[in-house]
């Protein structure tokens, strides 16, 4: 080849022939038209820059004439590739064995009892798996179904009771310029104002087209006074915003020293229009409305505080009353609010659900109240048990209805040839439907 | 030789002396559990059956569950032929359409009804075809 004849020029083969096809020894282009040195030529060349050790070659053929790697205790190289990535690996092992022996041949770092793990159980986990449900609770995660309080009403009674409770309830807060929903955290009543819901009335008024409400011995006051006073603290925690400002302000409120949380500024002026509401009156109010929430609760540290303290009370069994009149069902609720407010807490008291159509649809109690009194639980009824008690479909003289399945049997029984066949098969032995009689 | 009337019978012309419907029996089978017998149990138990019996007497109406299955209307008629509908997914009015349709038919095949082919006197909006007028080319 020519490569053995032209070996004396000192030139690559690739260059000869390339200076062969232009005709010239300086031909045009790169000088080294074919890539340069390869990926391991250049790391090997940075890892020598690395250690300062030599020049950064630009060439291969450079780093042939360099000087081999003064490493102590290195056996001497014949080859260039064999003694750089020797040098380099070599040098690299030397480097993390140094770096491992620090800390073993510290005596203070040292620990006797040390003893290495092979698995992971019982090791510390650090950090967090990955998994959600991990993650401390935040104030958003602090939520109590409204409807979780009050065990399903079943009768007629327990339903009516609970709408007309909700209608006065709502009402009461209307007329007092309360937040309509104040009476959601209420649970239990005490039994003379369970006494003063049941001999409230409602009626309409024609003239302002809205719902007034008749009060006995008191009971407005009584009402108020009820939703106001013992049961605030539970009702405003869980469903009010109030409860957002409050955690808002637990760090800040906590560096004083202070626990004791103050309601926003809108609530202190209810208090007072409240108060003008009852002019003659003793309403206590003591210009700031708080409640307390104990050092326990919010020191928690892995986000215990923003649990509810009735998150996990079971359903209680409510208190039905006798309602005297039903005439408020039908009773027209208006603004929106108050229908809402009215079905939201009847939808608590009662412990169904209520669709969406039915909450928009009409303006009045009725649909909701029937709607709530229907059976919903059982299994629904097969259309032939409903057909059959149907008396406009059973006096028809051309419907026959069958409550099972029509067979070929029932074929052959109406054509009148099933005798017939059931006394062939009888005659040669054969089951009749298909199954033997043992 | 007294002059003899031609021996025929008389052929039977519905409508003519009495109507007979022909149709003389209409099942209806529904499914308890189905969706797809939704309308047709709504059809079941609205005024729509009432309304269906009391506007065709003289058709037995038979209701009787077809479990795990579609609805179906199945009608039979008096020349032994049956006809059957699947009236999966359809409202209960478009079920009433479809026992009219049942009740009214006469029990015979389909067929495709042709008349007489489609003649006009009018003019084409095209005009007559002529070969010294539009694009004239060249063979």
């Amino acid at each position: 080849m020519q490569s053995t004849r032209d070996a004396s020029s000192g030139l690559p083969w690739t260059e000869r022939i390339r200076r062969k096809m232009w005709g010239s020894d300086n031909p045009p282009g790169l000088k080294d038209p074919y890539g340069g040195p390869g990926y391991f030529e250049r790391r090997r060349q940075e890892a020598q820059a690395e250690r300062g050790r030599g020049q950064i070659p630009t060439e291969p053929t450079i780093v042939e004439h360099e000087p081999a790697l003064p490493e102590p205790g290195l056996p001497e190289m014949s080859t260039l590739e064999e003694e750089s990535a020797q040098n380099t690996e070599h040098s690299h092992a030397q480097d993390m064995m140094r770096s491992r022996s620090v800390p073993e041949n510290d005596p203070e770092k040292e620990d006797l009892t040390y003893v290495q793990a092979e698995t992971w159980n019982g090791l510390e986990q650090v950090g967090l798996s990955g998994h959600w449900s991990e993650t401390p609770p935040t104030p958003a995660d602090s939520f109590r179904p409204y409807l979780a309080a009050f065990e399903k009403a079943s009768s007629w009674k327990e339903i009516l009771s609970a709408l007309h409770q909700a209608v006065v309830e709502v009402v009461t807060l209307r007329d007092s310029r309360l937040p309509l929903t104040y009476s959601l955290g209420h649970i239990a009543y005490k039994p003379d104002v369970l006494a003063a819901l049941s001999t409230t009335t409602i009626e309409f008024d024609y003239h302002s087209k809205q719902i007034v409400l008749k009060y006995k011995d008191g009971g407005r006051r009584l009402m108020v006074e009820a939703i106001l006073g013992d049961d605030l603290q539970r009702s405003i925690s869980p469903y009010e915003p109030v409860a957002e400002t409050t955690y808002a302000e637990v760090p800040a409120l906590e560096a004083n020293g202070d626990t004791t949380f103050t309601a926003p500024d809108q609530e202190s002026q209810e208090l007072r229009s409240q108060e003008a509401d009852f002019p003659g009156q003793d309403i206590e109010y003591d210009g700031t409305h708080t409640f307390v929430a104990t050092k326990e609760e919010m020191n928690n540290g892995n986000g215990d505080q923003y649990k509810n303290n009735i998150e996990d009370l079971p359903p209680q069994k409510r208190t039905a009353y006798t309602v005297t009149s039903a005439d408020f069902i039908t009773m027209p609720l208006e603004p929106l609010e108050l229908r809402f407010a009215v079905i939201k807490r009847a939808s608590q008291l009662t412990g169904h659900r209520i669709p969406d159509p039915l909450i928009t649809a009409r303006q009045s109690l009725s649909s909701i109240y029937s709607y709530l009194g229907r059976d919903r639980d059982s299994p629904p009824k097969k259309v032939a048990d409903r057909l059959l008690i149907k008396p406009d479909v059973i006096n028809l003289p051309n419907v026959h209805i069958m409550p099972r399945r029509e067979t070929p049997v029932d074929k052959d029984k109406r054509l009148g040839r099933w005798k017939i066949i059931e006394a062939e098969l009888h005659s040669k032995g054969l089951p009749v439907l298909g199954k033997s009689r043992v | 030789m007294p002059v003899q009337g031609i021996r025929t019978v008389a052929t039977n012309q519905n409508g003519l002396g009495a109507f007979i419907v022909q149709c003389k029996r209409l099942d209806l089978h529904y499914c308890d559990w189905y969706g797809s017998s939704r309308g047709m149990n709504s059809f079941l138990t609205s005024e729509l059956l009432p309304r269906l019996s009391r506007m065709h007497p003289q058709v037995s109406i038979h209701i009787s569950p077809r479990p795990n299955k579609h609805p179906v209307l199945r009608a039979h008629y008096i020349n032994g032929r049956e006809k059957a509908v699947c009236v999966r997914n359809l409202e209960k009015e478009q079920i009433m359409q479809k026992c009219e349709l049942l009740v009214q038919s006469q029990g015979g095949k389909n067929r495709k009804i042709r008349g007489r082919n489609v003649l006009s006197e009018n003019e084409s909006v095209r005009g007559i075809w002529s070969p010294f007028h539009g694009g004239i080319k060249d063979v």
